[in-house]
């Protein structure tokens, strides 16, 4: 994130809980720490099917 | 076979062979030799392929501001992948002139961001600017990168398990 020095960010999560169904929110001021991250984890599985795609089993 | 990039480790245990290719001490074996030339970090032999191995260490905690300001400026400005590229190309050019570019090569390399959402459009990014730039050539026979692709150390250790990736503790650089 293009972030400068005097910027504040928070971020905001929305997600639905699994038994009730309800929409909960949870804020947090660190990226790395926002649970659920569905971009990011979007973002891991693209990576993990160009690695299966092009690299076969190298590394495996 | 242990490689290492300052405070990172990256034990390829089933490598034919694995060297040190941004080697510029005169007094160390695999001595590159000509400054003039962008290289990558490491250049693995595996039975079957060749990686080349660029390493860059932005999430190291004791990264100094300014370096990282500068580092994702040049993210953000195409300078990294410039240097990415360039990086590519000059190794495949030097090995090649070694002649030691007798398999499929793939650029793999390790940058160690928090954000795994920047991976996918940097690894784009790299792969645009090496020959032949995105484009198709019908007269290209081959390609000069397998899989062009960046990670981070999570995703790295979960795609290559043989090729495990730690961070070296402070105390071990003492």
């Amino acid at each position: 994130m293009d972030k400068g020095e005097g910027d504040q960010v928070c971020f905001h999560v929305l997600s639905r809980e699994a038994e009730t169904g309800q929409v909960c929110r949870d804020s947090t001021d660190d990226y790395s720490a926002i649970e659920p991250n569905a971009i990011a984890d979007t973002f891991n599985e693209l990576t993990k099917e160009q690695v299966a795609r092009k690299m076969g089993g190298l590394g495996k | 076979m242990k490689l290492r990039e300052r405070d990172l480790e990256i034990d390829f245990t089933d490598a034919i062979d694995a060297i040190v290719f941004d080697q510029m001490k005169a007094s160390k074996p695999n001595y590159h030799g000509i400054g003039e030339m962008h290289r990558v970090d490491f250049v693995v032999e595996l039975t079957e392929a060749i990686l080349f191995v660029e390493v860059k260490d932005p999430g190291n905690p004791k990264a100094r501001s300014e370096g990282l300001e500068k580092f994702y400026r040049d993210l953000s400005d195409g300078t990294l992948g410039d240097t990415f590229a360039a990086k590519f190309i000059d190794t495949f050019l030097y090995r090649w002139a070694e002649e030691l570019l007798h398999k499929p090569v793939y650029y793999i390399s390790l940058v160690t961001f928090e954000d795994s959402g920047l991976l996918p459009n940097f690894s784009d990014e790299i792969a645009k600017k090496l020959p032949p730039m995105g484009k198709a050539i019908p007269r290209w026979k081959r390609q000069l990168a397998e899989n062009c692709q960046v990670f981070n150390i999570e995703l790295w250790n979960q795609s290559f398990p043989k090729w495990p990736a730690t961070r070296i503790a402070s105390a071990e650089n003492a």
